[in-house]
């Protein structure tokens, strides 16, 4: 039972290259993978930063599923068209075996290893990725277990430390501060001057916050129509500004070029018409687009993009201070689900052990009892000193294998404490099951009694 | 045990003070939480204490400093509490729970001073504290929000980096408790004033203008018109600001505790 991961994402391929592997139907990606003779349990986390395909294998085939998944896999979901110039899959894909693939999904799962530190989407994004491989029936009792691990790594890091704290874009930190101004922005209007990407960023940030209606004033009236339209907004000219401001509580100012748009006496005159209600300008225009004197207004709240971004950085540096405690989580984590793997890996072979003293004391038991004529309450009495014997016996080894932490400690104490005992022929295949299943006592006996003279 | 009551009231005033303070400080938004919920604890042991004094048979008048004052505190806590169930407002309890506190030591600190007419003394005496008292705890909650609201026009349009990580209500949610507040405040004042005046007409057969209470009531009383005729001024380019709002309420309430609380001294 092997961990591999094979994946690429916003650090080792370009946008041009990851597009290429994006997955539009997970499901049918999903049945591709299962059919993968290597692969027990698969998972597939599809973004637009990452593609990643966490396995479970069946024995030590790393090598042959990578080749699988390079020949088969990637280039089927690459199609035909060459690769963009001087990309390779090879040199795009990352790999993590084992303890590396739980960190890494771990980090994944916390927002460390994305874009942007401590981004929420993420987390659903994987929730998404588990739910649909689950219900393709993809997933197993590992998967399954590591996911879970995963999940409870990030509600930790959210709730342990401060990574997904304070807006990190200009625009989310322009929202932030409107909320310490409006209640809601649900009854508000907001008026747009400029139809660039910064505004269409603030504008996405401004519908998600609720934002009743919205205007867009642009010096070339056809973008702002085109904008408008995305957002269902209204498209002005700006000489329309002045009027507009009279309704408007959010005014949000980028446009290039023309230096200050709007200036003290035309705020001032539209404040006079507002029946005091704030007003909140934020101006992310280089040119400034704002006189500063605006700002002296009883009831004006202006910001410029040094305010928002300032804010920005010091919410990215607290972020960044966080992950280290976020780290810490993501390996006391780690080394949980580690654990728990380590015992699933010696369960079977300490069965084994535990049947095969059985079988002995059961066989030597009876042969003993056959030679010695005993009461009912001699019989119980040497029944439990032989059982009292093997558990004396299997104590020190069991408690060996049990406590076997890391990956190389099991395979090790596994593989030991399975020539010691000899159980090597019960795994073997099924044919040595079925003999003893059919009950070929003597031989097994006899194969007992050889294995503890070894 | 109503002392026992008060006291441990005054104690939840104070920790509640701190949390907010705290929670404001630190942008904590449990601290916060925390501090209203302590509050509230303060005032259930507060109207715990009510009960009993009520249950009293030598219960101490209305009229007196210790029962008047501690009606108007747990007036103004309940009326923050109720507010605050509806409106995203918890970092005002730092504005509420220090006037609670203190309005709770000048109560413990008066309670055995007997000095007031007597409890039965009538319909208008009782009517006169109720709505005196009521008005008293609206208009503090409203210039708590005052309070609030200047400081935190002054952070935000400071344009410090502070801006983003204070946790305080926001304007717009404080402009609306100041503005409730003083709708249902003075009123409710105008009503304790003609009560007051009726109460002084049967008991003395003379309208007590005389004395420093009146005057000192009548004189905030006069200043709250004016606050009002501002704040829902005729026309609306003489309609008040948002802030000037914010700063009439706390000069109002400093006339207003000066009329009722200083004149004991003067008296």
């Amino acid at each position: 039972m092997k961990l591999l991961l094979l994946g690429m994402n916003h650090r080792t391929a370009p946008v041009a290259f990851r597009e290429r592997f994006a997955v539009g139907d997970p499901s049918e990606a999903l049945s591709q993978l299962m059919a993968c003779e290597f692969i027990d349990e698969v998972a597939l986390v599809s973004t637009c930063n990452r593609v990643e395909i966490l396995m479970v294998l069946q024995g030590d085939s790393f090598e042959e599923t990578v080749s699988w998944l390079h020949k088969e896999f990637f280039m089927r979901l690459a199609g035909e068209e060459p690769l963009p110039a001087g990309t390779t899959l090879e040199s795009a894909c990352y790999e993590y075996r084992g303890r590396e693939m739980v960190r890494h999904l771990f980090r994944v799962s916390a927002s460390l290893d994305s874009l942007v530190v401590g981004e929420p989407q993420i987390l659903g994004q994987v929730k998404d990725a588990f739910r649909l491989a689950q219900e393709a029936g993809a997933t197993g009792q590992v998967l399954n277990r590591l996911f879970e691990r995963a999940f409870l790594t990030a509600k930790r890091t959210r709730r342990e430390t401060s990574i997904a704290e304070g807006a990190v874009s200009v625009a989310r930190v322009a929202v932030t501060l409107g909320q310490q101004i409006f209640e809601s922005f649900e009854d508000k209007t907001a008026l747009l001057i400029g139809a660039g990407e910064m505004i269409e960023a603030a504008a996405k940030a401004l519908c998600a916050e609720g934002l009743s209606s919205m205007q867009i004033a642009n010096r070339t009236l056809s973008r702002a129509e085109h904008l408008a339209a995305e957002f269902n907004a209204s498209a002005h000219r700006l000489n329309e500004v002045p009027e507009l401001l009279r309704h408007s509580d959010v005014v949000l100012l980028c446009i290039g070029g023309d230096g200050v748009v709007l200036d003290k006496q035309t705020v001032k005159t539209a404040l006079s018409e507002r029946r005091g209600k704030p007003l909140f300008v934020i101006d992310i225009g280089v040119p400034r687009n704002v006189a500063d004197d605006v700002n002296d207004l009883a009831g004006v709240y202006m910001y410029d993009l040094d305010d928002l971004s300032e804010a920005a950085d010091h919410n990215v540096e607290q972020r960044q201070q966080a992950t280290t405690l976020a780290e810490e989580i993501v390996l006391d984590e780690e080394h949980e689900f580690q654990g728990w793997m380590s015992a699933l890996q010696v369960v079977p072979t300490i069965r084994e052990l535990r049947d095969s003293a059985e079988a002995i004391r059961e066989q030597e038991q009876k042969k003993a009892f056959n030679r010695i004529e005993l009461s009912e309450e001699q019989r119980s009495a040497v029944e439990a000193l032989t059982r009292s014997i093997i558990n004396k016996i299997l104590h020190a080894p069991l408690a060996h294998l049990r406590g076997s932490s890391s990956e190389n400690d099991v395979t090790a104490s596994v593989n030991a404490a399975r020539q010691v005992f000899g159980l090597q022929s019960y795994t073997l295949g099924e044919d040595s099951q079925e003999e003893n299943a059919d009950g070929n006592d003597q031989k097994k006996t006899d194969e007992n009694e050889s294995r503890l003279e070894k | 045990m109503i002392e026992s009551l008060y006291q441990l009231a005054a104690v939840a005033y104070l920790a509640s003070a701190l949390a907010g303070g705290y929670g404001i400080g630190l942008s904590h938004l449990k601290a916060r939480r925390i501090g209203v919920a302590v509050l509230g604890a303060g005032w259930l042991m507060h109207g715990l204490g009510l009960v009993f004094m009520h249950q009293m048979p030598d219960r101490p008048p209305l009229s007196d400093w210790s029962p008047s004052m501690s009606l108007t505190v747990w007036l103004m806590v309940l009326f923050y509490l109720l507010l605050r169930l509806r409106m995203q407002i918890s970092g005002m309890v730092v504005f509420v729970a220090p006037p609670a506190f203190i309005g709770m030591v000048f109560t413990c600190l008066w309670l055995t001073n007997s000095s007031g007419v007597h409890p039965d003394s009538g319909l208008w005496s009782h009517a006169h504290i109720m709505l005196a008292t009521s008005g008293l705890a609206f208009l503090t909650v409203a210039a708590a929000a005052g309070a609030l609201f200047v400081f935190a026009n002054r952070v935000l349009k400071d344009r410090r980096p502070a801006a983003r990580k204070i946790g305080l209500p926001s304007l717009e949610a404080l402009d609306r408790v100041n503005l409730v507040s003083l709708s249902l405040g003075f009123p409710i004042l105008t009503l304790g004033l003609i009560t007051g005046v009726l109460f002084s007409l049967a008991e003395h057969e003379k309208a007590a203008g005389h004395l420093p209470h009146a005057v000192g009531t009548a004189v905030a009383w006069a200043v709250y018109v004016v606050l009002c005729a501002l704040r829902f001024g005729v026309g609306q380019k003489n309609r008040q600001s948002s802030l000037g709002a914010a700063k009439s309420a706390i000069a109002g309430i400093m006339v207003l505790l000066i009329a009722v609380v200083g004149m004991r001294f003067f008296a």
